[in-house]
């Protein structure tokens, strides 16, 4: 089957063919998800290293169980459940990490302190100062969302799942997925108001 | 719902009811600047690439991972691999009884009820075996017991008219003492004495008269030689008596004059202690061990104590069996009946032949086809038994020797049987 052919395709198909051997069609799979996917995880574990990692951890789970995976599930749910998951485990491994050693930076990778390697949880004003563009002060100021509201606003902006879709993700209804979500925007428009003259509205 | 009409994601409807309701309420309405405020920083939220680095390994673990899935059209992953080699297969066979503790735990007690089931009646079977193990009597005449405790040996006391153990021996000596001995019945010059006591089973048994060729001089004949021999004995003349057979009962008038000699019709034939046929007799019934001991001690000179170990039912020898042989026939021949009564009395002779050859279970089936002919002749039952006696078959000796005791006790009973007429013994 080429590769234009299962560029056609939905995600549970293309799935199904590389559980039968197709990496071709895992290869589509990946072009399709891999960006929205890298993009959740950076802007939740805010270091790009540490989300390519989670990135491969992600597509690899994804290659192992191929063949458990049920048509009549939604993919992208399903792939979006195991890179929360992987998140919210990285997250605990990092509050353990930071527990034992806050300010003694260990050897190898993670020799800086925690506070030079994480990002705050709200950009200080220096970082707001130097930021080179607006794009990058938007990246920061979702990066200091609560991490509740910044899944959900992730999902919903990056992926484009619908409310129901995340509800399933995150594990709560979907009520309380819109709150989330319009927590969030507001947080997002009080933190950038200075610039919400040089951005395009939304009518 | 003001998301829903920010994300545009209601209907028209509700679209313009919120609107509506929009227009009259500052609050709302800044609510949804604020939200339509952080959708336009949203959507200008820089997005990045992972490195091509990343990507190239992904699709590495994943071109690996469709490598090692099977062909197209193949079996799909996930089926059970068909093992390669032996060891898969053992492995993969011994892998089904590894399910946990359920099937450990069924297994246990499936175990435990097949070595149950197994167990009991091998058990079962080793009662059994213990319950007939033969003893065999330091007497040399008890014969096997039927019991885990070995059964005391049985007489059958025609006094008493009963059976009874040899624990009763005290019992019947104190008897024996009372009672008057055939000697000093004789002494006194009164056979009818004699006679009255033997009707009545009173003479003690050793003193019913020598019943062998012993030396006229030899008096000291040891009581306990014949005790038991002549109980036997009484038994088979009272029985002979009734059945009416040659050479073993007492002779009609008639019929004894030519061949009998006096002494046999006035002393009965326990008493015929002189004749040839009377020796062959009692060398035939008294087939007990201990019996032919006291016939080995009175050949080698008499007197002398004999051995209380148990000896076993040793044969005798050919000479003895083929004289015994010898004189019952000639009973048989000098018989007058011998016409009439050949059929069955020839069982018995080949019966007591066949006993004193030590072939008991020869001498069984010829003694029971004679009990078939002759069913009320005690003194057979009481051969019979003693074979079984010997034969380790307590069960069967016990069996005739209460047929015995019925017999004796019918025939001492106050109201006299009618007397057995010499035709109810069947055939020829």
């Amino acid at each position: 089957m080429s590769r234009q052919s299962l560029e056609t395709h939905d995600d549970a198909v293309l799935l199904s063919a590389f559980a039968q051997g197709d990496s071709v069609a895992f290869e589509v799979l990946l072009a399709r998800h891999q960006r929205p996917v890298f993009n959740f995880l950076l802007r939740s574990v805010r270091d790009q290293a540490r989300a390519e990692d989670l990135l491969q951890e992600v597509f690899l789970r994804v290659i192992q169980n191929a063949d458990q995976f049920q048509r009549n599930a939604k993919f992208t749910t399903w792939l979006y459940a195991i890179a929360r998951n992987l998140c919210v485990d990285h997250a605990r491994r990092m509050t353990h990490r930071r527990h034992a050693s806050l300010d003694v930076g260990s050897t190898g990778e993670d020799a800086a302190p925690m506070h030079e390697r994480v990002a705050s949880a709200a950009p200080t004003t220096e970082e707001l100062a130097a930021a080179p563009s607006l794009r990058e002060k938007i990246a920061l100021a979702v990066e200091a969302l609560p991490e509740e509201q910044r899944e959900v606003f992730l999902l919903r902006q990056l992926q484009g799942l619908p409310f129901s879709a995340i509800a399933s993700v995150v594990g709560v209804s979907e009520n309380t997925v819109k709150s989330r979500m319009r927590y969030a925007l507001e947080r997002l428009q009080q933190a950038l108001s200075p610039y919400e003259a040089h951005v395009n509205p939304v009518d | 719902m003001l998301l829903d009409v920010a994300y545009a994601e209601c209907s028209p409807a509700e679209d313009a009811a919120v609107r509506t309701h929009i227009a009259g309420c500052p609050s709302c309405a800044s609510d949804l600047a604020r939200i339509q405020a952080g959708l336009a920083f949203a959507a200008a939220l820089p997005t990045l690439e992972p490195r091509v680095r990343t990507t190239e390994s992904i699709l590495a673990q994943a071109r690996a991972q469709a490598r090692s899935v099977r062909p197209l059209g193949q079996a799909p992953r996930g089926a059970t691999p068909v093992p390669s080699s032996l060891a898969d297969r053992i492995r993969e066979f011994l892998g089904q009884f590894a399910m946990g503790r359920q099937v450990a735990m069924a297994t246990t007690m499936i175990l435990v009820a097949a070595v149950g089931l197994w167990f009991v009646p091998q058990t079962r079977h080793q009662e059994l075996a213990v319950g007939h193990v033969v003893n065999p009597d330091p007497d040399g005449e008890a014969g096997p017991s039927d019991g885990i405790v070995p059964a005391a040996p049985l007489d059958l006391d025609l006094r008493q008219g009963r059976i009874r153990a040899r624990s009763d021996e005290p019992e019947r000596r104190r008897e024996r003492a009372a009672a008057p001995s055939a000697e000093s019945i004789a002494l006194s010059g009164d056979p009818s004495e004699l006679d009255q006591s033997k009707a009545k089973g009173e003479i003690a048994a050793e003193s019913v008269a020598p019943r062998r060729d012993a030396p006229a001089g030899n008096e000291a004949e040891p009581a306990a030689l014949s005790e038991r021999s002549a109980l036997a004995d009484d038994a088979l003349a009272a029985t002979d008596e009734r059945d009416g057979f040659p050479g073993l009962a007492p002779p009609s008038p008639a019929a004894e004059a030519p061949a009998s000699p006096p002494a046999y019709a006035t002393t009965g034939y326990g008493e015929a202690t002189g004749g040839a046929a009377r020796k062959a007799l009692g060398a035939s019934r008294s087939s007990s061990a201990e019996l032919e001991m006291a016939e080995s001690a009175e050949a080698t000179g008499g007197g002398a104590p004999r051995p209380t170990a148990t000896r076993p039912a040793a044969a005798p020898t050919a000479s003895d069996s083929s004289a015994s042989a010898r004189a019952e026939a000639d009973i048989v021949a000098a018989s007058p009946e011998e016409a009439e009564m050949k059929g069955p009395e020839g069982l018995l002779v080949l019966a007591r032949t066949y006993q004193h050859s030590g072939r008991c279970d020869a001498a069984v089936v010829q003694y029971e086809a004679f009990l078939k002919r002759a069913p009320r002749h005690r003194g057979a039952m009481l051969e019979v038994a003693r074979c079984y006696r010997q034969l380790g078959r307590a069960a069967d000796a016990a069996r005739w020797m209460k047929r015995a005791d019925a017999i004796a006790r019918a025939a001492t009973s106050p109201t006299p049987t009618p007397a057995q007429p010499a035709t109810s013994v069947q055939g020829n």
